[in-house]
Parts: C-alpha cells; sequence; structure tokens
C-alpha cells in the first residue's frame, strides 16, 4: 500500500492555517486584523498557561501578572533606558519567567486552594502596584510612547505587519509546548496531575517539574508581553489584571484542558466573544434588559461565568472532548467479548 | 550468603501520635533474593515499606542501600537509586496509556533536558524511540502488550496490578518492592502472579514483597519477616518462619497458654 505524504487531518489543518494567514490581505487594517492580532498573543498566554493548569494541574489564577512583566520590562527597557526594540523583546520572556520562578518556589508547594489564593494575591499586588502607587512604572496611564519593532528596516507598525510576527510566534510557539508535551517532561507534568505519590516514586521530582511547568509558562507569558508592549502605544496595568487571569482559565477550559489546540480554540472564541455579544445585542428581537448586559463589557463576565459553568458540567474535556470523544469511537476496538483471546491472563 | 546486603535496615522506627506503628525493626535484604514481609493486618508492613521508598520519615533509625545512607533522600532520589515501588491499591496515571505509565517509570534514565526536548534536538527523539522499545518490552512481559495504547483505567483490577508492577520495572530499579501484590486477585490470578515475580528474579531483580497472606508467599519467598505489631518476630526461610511459635501465634490467634482469642 501506497503510503500517503501527509494524513488528511493535517491537511485540513494546513490548509485552515493558509487561509489564516491570508486573512490580512482581505483585511488589511482596521477591526478584524487587530482582532486577530489580539487573538494571537492570547493564544500565546494560553498555550503556556495551558501546560500549568491543563498539563501539570496547577491551577494559577496570577497568570496575567507574568503577561504584565513581559510588557512592563519592555517599556521600561525602551521607554525609559533606550535600549534597543528587539534586544528588549528577547529579555522580557526571561524576566517574565524569573518572576515565574520567584513566585514558583514561594508558592508550588501549597494545595490547590492556597495556591490559587497565593498566586491571585501576587497578580493584583503587582497590577495595583501600577494602578495607584504613582510613580512607580509610569501609573495608571501607563509608560509610553512606545517604539516600532522593525525587521531589515521595515517598521512594523501597521496591523497588517504585526499580524505576520505574532502568528509566526504562535506557530513557533505551539511547536515549542508539543514538543515539550510529548517529552518525557511533559508526561512527567502529566504524572504529576494524575498521582503525585506514584510520580514521586517513579523517580518524578515533583516540585522540580511543578517549578518547571510554571516557569516555562511564565516565559511564554513574557514573550506574549512583549508582543502586546509593542503593539500598543502606552504599556498600562489594565491588560494584566486578575480578569485576564481568569479568562485565561476559561479558554482552557472551554477549549479543552492539556490539549493545545484546545488552547487556541478557547483563545480565539474568548477574544471574538465580546464582539459577538454585541453583535447579538444589535438585534432588534433581543429585549432592551437582555441587550443592554450583552453590549456592555463589564457584564461579560457573567457570560463567561456562565460558559464557565456549562462546560465543567456537561464537557469537562472542552470542545476538543467533543471531536475526541468521536474519534475514539471511530478507532477504539470493540469491547466485545468476542475480541478476547481465549486465554488471558489476569 | 557472604555476599553485602543490598538493603541495611537498622533499628527503623516511625510513630504516629503516641501509636508506634514501626518498632525499632532490622533486617536486611540480600541481593538477587525474594524477600517476604508478613504480618497480620495492621502490623506495619505498609508503614515500613514507605519508609524504605522514601514516602514517610522515620522517627529514627538507619536505612544503607548500596553502600549508601538513603534515610535523608526523597521518593524520586530514593528511585534514583534504584528503588522502586508498587501499592496496595494501584496508583496509576489513569488518563494516561498504559505505554505512557510504563515510560514515565523509566524517568530516571531520560538525560535530555529541558531546551532540548522544546526545540526536539535529534538526540530527544532517539531517546524516545529506545525507551518506547524498552517500556513495549515490559508490557509484552507481563502479557499486557496488546493493551499499549488503552487507558490505565479501562484496565481491569489484576491488569492494573500488573502495569504498575511494569511501571515499576520500567525504572530498572536494584530492589523492587511490591505491597500485597495478591490482594483482591483469584486463586488463577494468583498463581500467574508468583510465576512473574519469580520470572522477574531471574531477571536479576531484589524483590520485597509484602504480604498479608501467607500462602503463596512461603512458596516463592526465599527469606521472610513477620511483624506483629510493629515488631519483626521472625526471620528466617519459610519452613523455620512456619514453624515459629510466635508466628502461629500472630497469625492464629493463639494465646501461649493454649486459649484462643476470636478477635484477631
Amino acid at each position: 500500500m501506497r503510503q500517503k505524504l501527509v494524513r488528511p487531518r493535517y491537511l485540513g489543518l494546513v490548509l485552515l492555517a493558509l487561509l489564516w494567514f491570508l486573512l490580512p490581505i482581505y483585511y488589511p487594517s482596521g477591526y478584524v486584523v487587530s482582532t486577530a492580532v489580539l487573538m494571537g498573543i492570547y493564544a500565546i498566554i494560553a498555550l503556556g498557561y495551558n501546560i500549568v493548569m491543563g498539563n501539570t494541574g496547577i491551577y494559577s489564577f496570577g497568570h496575567a501578572a507574568f503577561f504584565g512583566v513581559g510588557g512592563y520590562t519592555v517599556a521600561i527597557l525602551t521607554v525609559n533606558h533606550g535600549v534597543d526594540p528587539w534586544l528588549a523583546f528577547a529579555i522580557a520572556p526571561f524576566m517574565a519567567a524569573l518572576a515565574g520562578l520567584l513566585v514558583g518556589l514561594t508558592s508550588i508547594r501549597l494545595s490547590h486552594f492556597h495556591l490559587a489564593m497565593a498566586t491571585i494575591a501576587f497578580n493584583v499586588i503587582l497590577t495595583n502596584l501600577n494602578f495607584n502607587w504613582i510613580g512607580l512604572f509610569g501609573s495608571e496611564s501607563g509608560i509610553g510612547p512606545m517604539g516600532k519593532l522593525s525587521i531589515a528596516g521595515l517598521r512594523l507598525e501597521t496591523d497588517f505587519r504585526y499580524f505576520y510576527l505574532t502568528w509566526t510566534f504562535v506557530v513557533i510557539v505551539l511547536w515549542v509546548t508539543q514538543n515539550l508535551v510529548r517529552s518525557h517532561l511533559g508526561r512527567a507534568m502529566a504524572a504529576v496531575r494524575e498521582d503525585e505519590v506514584a510520580a514521586s516514586t517513579s523517580g518524578v521530582n515533583v516540585v522540580g517539574i511543578k517549578l518547571m511547568a510554571f516557569v516555562v509558562s511564565a516565559f511564554l507569558a513574557g514573550v506574549a508581553g512583549a508582543l502586546l508592549a509593542f503593539y500598543m502605544p502606552y504599556v498600562g496595568p489594565r491588560p494584566f489584571t486578575v480578569g485576564l487571569s481568569i479568562m485565561l482559565f476559561v479558554m482552557v477550559c472551554i477549549g479543552g484542558q492539556g490539549n493545545a489546540w484546545g488552547s487556541l480554540l478557547g483563545a480565539a472564541l474568548l477574544t471574538v466573544l465580546p464582539e459577538f455579544l454585541r453583535t447579538v445585542a444589535g438585534f432588534p428581537a433581543i429585549p432592551q434588559e437582555i441587550r443592554m448586559v450583552l453590549s456592555n463589557p463589564s457584564y461579560h463576565l457573567v457570560v463567561y461565568g456562565l460558559l464557565l459553568i456549562v462546560f465543567l458540567t456537561y464537557l469537562p474535556q472542552g470542545l476538543v472532548g467533543i471531536r475526541l470523544r468521536w474519534w475514539r469511537r471511530l478507532i477504539q476496538r470493540q469491547p466485545a467479548a468476542a475480541a478476547q483471546p481465549a486465554e488471558s491472563h489476569v | 550468603m557472604s555476599e553485602a546486603p543490598l538493603l541495611q535496615v537498622r533499628e527503623l522506627t516511625r510513630d504516629f501520635g503516641g501509636l508506634r506503628a514501626v518498632d525499632h525493626v532490622s533486617f536486611d535484604v540480600r541481593p538477587g533474593e525474594i524477600r517476604a514481609i508478613i504480618g497480620p493486618n495492621g502490623a506495619g508492613k505498609t508503614t515500613l515499606i514507605r519508609m524504605v521508598n522514601g514516602l514517610l520519615p522515620p522517627t529514627s533509625g538507619q536505612i544503607v542501600f548500596g553502600h549508601k545512607e538513603i534515610v535523608r533522600l526523597g521518593p524520586a532520589a530514593r528511585c534514583r537509586e534504584g528503588i522502586a515501588s508498587t501499592y496496595q491499591v494501584p496508583q496509576l496515571f489513569a488518563a494516561m496509556t498504559c505505554e505512557e505509565n510504563v515510560i514515565v517509570g523509566a524517568h530516571r534514565h531520560f538525560r535530555s533536558g529541558l531546551v532540548s526536548a522544546c526545540l526536539f534536538l535529534p538526540g530527544v527523539s532517539r531517546e524516545e524511540a529506545r525507551r518506547l522499545e524498552k517500556a513495549r518490552a515490559v508490557l509484552d512481559f507481563l502479557g499486557l502488550g496488546d493493551k499499549a495504547l488503552d487507558l490505565a483505567s479501562n484496565l481491569t483490577a489484576g491488569q492494573q496490578r500488573l502495569l504498575e508492577m511494569g511501571r515499576a520495572m520500567a525504572s530498572e530499579p536494584r530492589l523492587l518492592l511490591l505491597d500485597e501484590p495478591a490482594a483482591g486477585l483469584n486463586s488463577a490470578e494468583r498463581e500467574w502472579l508468583a510465576q512473574t515475580i519469580l520470572r522477574i528474579r531471574d531477571r536479576g531483580m531484589t524483590i520485597g514483597l509484602i504480604e498479608h497472606d501467607m500462602g503463596n508467599v512461603m512458596r516463592i519467598a526465599d527469606s521472610v519477616l513477620v511483624l506483629d505489631f510493629g515488631q519483626a518476630i521472625a526471620d528466617g526461610t519459610p519452613s523455620q518462619v512456619q514453624q515459629d511459635q510466635r508466628v502461629i501465634e500472630a497469625y492464629l490467634g493463639v494465646e501461649t497458654n493454649g486459649a484462643s482469642s476470636p478477635g484477631r
């Protein structure tokens, strides 16, 4: 039998990716592309957060803080100290990883609930320092104006160009996280999630692996933070609040915990959701009260909350779970007794 | 007999509040033997094994493995030294396949670091392929070859026990500790299990076997330590132990004066 070069399921994926990369040609600027850029940035953090939450089973609610460390590193270095943009871009993930290491060292040994509280506290402290402590990191209005990145003399100042930079990073991060998850380190993370005791007597350094997951995901949040910083005119505390940390949690939950494609899907959906809700609110048939809720961004948390409840109750494996279930039904051997060999040990 | 012991446990003691679960227990495990530790329920067998594999710090006492004092090492470090264990109730990685469960057991043999894993450098896939092959061989050895890609949670109780043994074997330990592997198995399964343990021993692994029930152990064990109320009451070959008056009392609940106590 002749082997196919590209398996059909990957072919679909490649086509989809190609189409996606053509998007800015149809919409060179404006709302669609800028949403797509944000989508890419959220996708990068979600992919990193998925390693911590989905793969390792650590429920951190402070990941937006590492995102912020990345963004602020870039802003402080370039605006206040005149550092070269790309150099600042390269330093940012390492600063975020360092922050991840410090938070991890203090909180990783805590139980689920306490770790969640500690990371929320960390996030609140870090963003509030910037909101209220005027003078430290440029107050609420932020640091700026931000410079732009350029590649070979080409300034990445349009949404069109920035789209390609961002999504190139998404593809790289997707590749890297998939490699990690499929390696022995990724398996060790999954083992820690499944059973810490058994993992430890199997030779897995539980605290070490958790820290590693934490630091890697903080690093990726730093990459996303740097990307966001060069996309915005000013870097302020608003994008890095606990609200985003919770949104990341929702993204990974509805996409599918422990599945990179799920994280991408979750990030994409939640980036588009506010727009979708606003469009729905525009329909004349929608009653006035509901329209108020749908069009006001501060009520969107209600929708996230409802989504989370629905998914955790009925689809704990997220959207990719639907596909996996269907896939498994297709490939799994029939559990009928006839399939068993006549003589079976134990 | 002149060979140096693989494991030396000296005066090992563990208190839980006011209760002394293990009381100054000392014993040796010689390389290549099947060393059984038996005793009635609550005798302190599991407490003892958890102190040997590092899950429970002892109140006092020493554990020397190879020529190394290991009492201060954590469970992962002891696994890297060459101690692997299974549990009374199998503790598998339920959402992972059988194959993955076994490869996690081989974690200590992987050399590639974070960066090479993330960038999928050439060494990573070679290492992975080698370990996968070994994991498959372990599954075949245990008769689980056709379950490699099934989720661990889909196995029967008996298969789960075997898979857990496979995971422990994959670390290629010098000492394999099995905590009541026969619990919950029927007699045919017990027979198969006893044969498997002998085959593992023949591969050169030393085995520490914890059992509640005397039957099968006496046929396959090379030497037996008997615990009762946290104390070592007998230590010797199976036949020596079986004739020991204190062992008979502990198991049958016969008092020294001959009156039986129904409680134990």
